[in-house]
C-alpha cells in the first residue's frame, strides 16, 4: 500500500480541510509556507533534534514488560515510554517543533488551549525555554479536575484563562482560543495541541509526534528484530496514536489500535467514544467524525480523563477508520482505573489516567494473542497529575 | 425571494441614493413568536435586508453577546429545522429580503441539498456562513447555483487582494466586510485604517460593499456609510431585542 495523505487541500479522504473564518485563512496559508519551507530545513531540523535529545531527554525507551507480559499470559508488552519525556507527556514534542517555527515565523506570542493540561504545560514550557509570552485557555471544569497542571503553567510564566462558555471542557477552551488568536493575529501564533483542526494543523502536529512511531519501529527491530503484531495507543483528539501508527500505515500485517475513552460505557450519553459513536460534522476548522445531535449542535462528552474529553477526533484517523486501516475499541472510566492500578502495582509505573485507557484494552488484548507474538502499547503520558482525583475516587470506595 | 431579485431590490436602493442598513436577528432567542415580531418591526422601521442568524453549540466568529443569545435559543430547543418552519410561515412584508448567517455543522447534518432547495420556500435569499473560506466554497456551490441562493462572503483586514477578487467571482449579493480581525460584538471606535480599506475594497468589486462587526451605535453607522454601501448590526440589535426596547431598535434603524 502506498499512503500518501493529505492531499494538498489537507483532506484526508472526505475529512480535514480549512473551515475557518476569513480572517484565519491568510495566517495557515502562511503557516502552511513555513512549515513545508522548515520541514525540509537542515538548520531547523538539527536544532529541533538538538532540543529533544538534550532536553525533553529523546529518544524514550522501548520498554519490555516482563510483569505485565506474564500476568496477561499471551503477548509479549512493550511500553513506549512516553511518560518519560520532560514534561510528563509526547505533548512536548509538537509543542517544542512548534515554538521553533513560531521563532522562525518572527513571532514572539504563543496561544494555546488544553484539556487535561499536559499540551498546556508542555506549551509553556517550549514557551519559556525561547522567552516567549504565553497564553493558555482551559475549560473551568478541567481546571478543577487538573489543579496541578494549573500550578505548574503557572510557574512556567503562563497565563492560564478559565474558559466559561458552553461545557467548560476542552472543545470549549479551543472555540476561545481560536477566538483569541483571530484577535492576535499579527504577533501570535496558535499551537494545537492534537492532530486536528484546519490544515496543515493535522499533517504539521503528525510529522512532529511521529519521532515517536520512528523510534518504536527502529527499537524494536533492535531488540526483536522484526516489527510488532499490534500496537495500541489512547485517542481523544488523536496525536499521540497518529504521532505512533503514522511510521506503521503502510506495514499492513501490522493491526492498529485506538482506544477511546467509553466513560459511563458507550451505551449511555457519557462518553467520548467518537468513532465508535461519532457522525461525519464539522468542528474547529476541520471536517470530521463528531458526536453531535440531530440538529447539527456538538454534543457535551464525558470522560474522567480530562485529555480524552473531546466530541472530535483528528481527520487522519477518521480516514484510516474508513479506509478499514485502523480498527478502534473503547475503555470505561473503570477500566482504566483498574488499568492505572495494574500497571503501577506490576510495573512501578504510574500512568496518565489517558494512557491507561490503551493499558486497559492492551490488558483484555494480549491473553488473547499468541504466545511469542508482539504487542506495543504507547505510554503516552505519566499519572502524577491523576493521582489526586483518583485518591479521592478510591477514598469514595 | 431569489438572489437575483435580492441583487435588483439592493440595487434600486442605492439608485435611489439610500445606504443598506442590515439588522441581525438571532433565531429563537426568547421564542419564535418573539422572533417573529422583531422581524416585523425591522421591516417597518426601514431594515433593508434581515439577517438571521442561526444558534450553534461552538460559533467562533461570535463574541459573548451572540453566543449567549444562540445559547439561549439552544437552550429553548430552537433547530434549524425549526427555524425553517418558522420562516416558511412569514413571508416577507415591505420587499424585505433574507439572509441566513449559519455555521457549516448544523446545514451539513441537516443535508445541504435538503437545506438549499428549502431555502426559497423560507423566503431566503443568500447565505453568510462564517465557517466556509473561499477554499471550501465547492462544497456548496452546486446547490447555491440551482436553487439561486447568493453566497455573500466574508473580507477581513487580513484578506489579500487577490483572494478579494477570487471570493467576488463567486459571490451575489453583496461583499461583507468585517471591521476588525476579531469576533463580532459591540466596540468603541474604529481605526482610520477601516475608512481607507472599505474605499480600497469598493474600488475593488461592482458589488455593494456593507461592513460589519462592532457597529452599534449612530455615530459608527453615520461614519462608516460614507466610505461603503452599508452595514450591519448585530450584537446591538440582539441585546435590544433581549431587552425588549423596541423603541431603540427603530430609532437606531431610523437613524440611517
Amino acid at each position: 500500500m502506498n499512503y500518501n495523505m493529505p492531499d494538498e487541500k489537507g483532506y484526508f479522504g472526505k475529512h480535514g480541510g480549512r473551515f475557518v473564518p476569513e480572517t484565519l485563512m491568510p495566517a495557515l496559508i502562511e503557516l502552511e509556507k513555513n512549515f513545508r519551507l522548515y520541514i525540509e530545513d537542515e538548520t531547523f531540523n538539527r536544532e529541533l533534534t538538538y532540543y529533544l535529545k538534550q532536553y525533553v531527554g529523546r529518544e524514550s525507551p522501548l520498554y519490555f514488560a516482563e510483569r505485565l507480559t506474564e500476568h496477561c499470559g499471551g503477548a509479549k508488552i512493550y511500553l513506549k515510554r512516553e511518560d518519560l519525556n520532560h514534561t510528563g507527556a509526547h505533548k512536548i514534542n509538537n509543542a517544542l517543533a512548534q515554538v521553533l517555527l513560531t521563532k522562525r515565523m518572527g513571532k514572539n506570542k504563543i496561544v494555546a488551549e488544553t484539556g487535561a493540561g499536559q499540551h498546556g504545560v508542555a506549551t509553556a514550557t517550549a514557551a519559556a525555554l525561547f522567552g516567549m509570552e504565553c497564553t493558555i485557555f482551559m475549560g473551568e471544569e478541567d481546571i478543577k479536575r487538573q489543579r496541578l497542571n494549573v500550578f505548574r503553567m503557572g510557574l512556567l510564566g503562563a497565563k492560564v484563562e478559565s474558559v466559561t462558555s458552553g461545557s467548560k471542557v476542552l472543545k470549549d477552551a479551543v472555540n476561545e482560543a481560536l477566538k483569541y488568536w483571530v484577535t492576535n493575529l499579527s504577533d501570535t501564533h496558535y499551537i494545537m495541541g492534537s492532530a486536528l483542526g484546519p490544515h496543515p494543523y493535522p499533517e504539521m502536529v503528525r510529522e512532529f509526534q511521529s519521532v515517536i512511531g520512528k523510534e518504536t519501529k527502529q527499537q524494536i527491530y533492535e531488540q526483536e528484530g522484526q516489527l510488532p503484531d499490534t500496537i495500541i495507543a489512547c485517542v481523544g483528539g488523536g496525536s499521540n496514536a497518529i504521532g505512533m501508527f503514522h511510521p506503521f500505515i503502510e506495514d499492513e500485517g501490522i493491526e492498529l489500535i485506538a482506544v477511546e475513552a467509553a466513560g459511563k460505557g458507550v451505551e449511555t450519553s457519557e462518553h467520548a467514544a467518537t468513532l465508535t459513536k461519532g457522525q461525519y460534522g464539522v468542528l474547529h476548522g476541520n471536517a470530521m467524525y463528531l458526536l453531535q445531535d440531530d440538529a447539527g449542535q456538538v454534543h457535551e462528552v464525558y470522560s474522567m480523563s480530562a485529555g480524552l474529553d473531546y466530541p472530535g477526533i483528528g481527520p487522519e484517523h477518521c480516514h484510516l477508520k474508513d479506509m478499514g486501516r485502523l480498527k478502534y475499541d473503547s475503555a470505561t472510566d473503570d477500566e482504566a482505573v483498574q488499568a492505572f492500578k495494574t500497571l503501577s502495582e506490576l510495573e512501578g509505573i504510574i500512568p496518565a489516567l489517558e494512557s491507561a485507557h490503551a493499558i486497559a484494552h492492551g490488558l483484555k488484548l494480549a491473553p488473547t494473542m499468541e504466545k511469542g507474538s508482539i504487542l506495543v502499547i504507547n505510554l503516552s503520558g505519566r499519572g502524577d497529575k491523576d493521582v489526586h482525583q483518583i485518591s479521592e475516587l478510591l477514598e469514595v470506595n | 425571494m431569489s438572489a437575483t431579485l435580492m441583487e435588483q431590490r439592493i440595487e434600486s436602493l442605492l439608485n435611489e441614493g439610500k445606504k443598506l442598513f442590515i439588522p441581525y436577528v438571532m433565531c429563537g432567542d426568547g421564542g419564535f413568536e418573539k422572533t417573529g415580531d422583531l422581524i416585523r418591526v425591522l421591516e417597518s422601521a426601514g431594515a433593508s435586508i434581515i439577517e438571521i442568524g442561526i444558534p450553534f453549540s461552538d460559533p467562533i466568529a461570535d463574541g459573548p453577546t451572540i453566543q449567549a443569545a444562540g445559547q439561549r435559543a439552544l437552550d429553548d430547543g430552537v433547530t434549524l429545522k425549526k427555524i425553517l418552519s418558522f420562516l416558511k410561515t412569514l413571508p416577507p412584508r415591505h420587499d424585505v429580503p433574507r439572509i441566513i448567517m449559519t455555521y457549516l455543522n448544523p446545514i451539513v447534518q441537516y443535508g445541504l441539498d435538503a437545506f438549499f432547495k428549502e431555502l426559497n420556500d423560507a423566503y431566503v435569499s443568500g447565505v453568510i456562513i462564517p465557517d466556509l473560506p473561499l477554499e471550501e466554497y465547492d462544497m456548496i456551490s452546486s446547490y447555491t447555483r440551482d436553487n439561486d441562493i447568493a453566497i455573500i462572503p466574508l473580507v477581513a483586514p487580513s484578506t489579500t487582494p487577490d483572494r478579494i477578487e477570487r471570493m467576488t467571482d463567486k459571490a451575489k449579493g453583496f461583499i461583507y466586510t468585517v471591521t476588525v480581525n476579531g469576533t463580532t460584538g459591540a466596540r468603541q471606535g474604529f481605526a482610520e485604517e477601516l475608512t481607507n480599506r472599505l474605499e480600497s475594497i469598493k474600488s475593488q468589486t461592482n458589488l455593494p460593499v456593507v461592513a460589519g462587526f462592532g457597529i452599534s451605535t449612530k455615530e459608527h453607522i453615520d461614519l462608516l456609510t460614507q466610505h461603503c454601501d452599508g452595514v450591519v448590526v448585530g450584537s446591538r440589535i440582539v441585546e435590544l431585542a433581549n431587552d425588549g426596547d423596541y423603541e431603540s431598535i427603530k430609532a437606531l434603524v431610523g437613524s440611517l
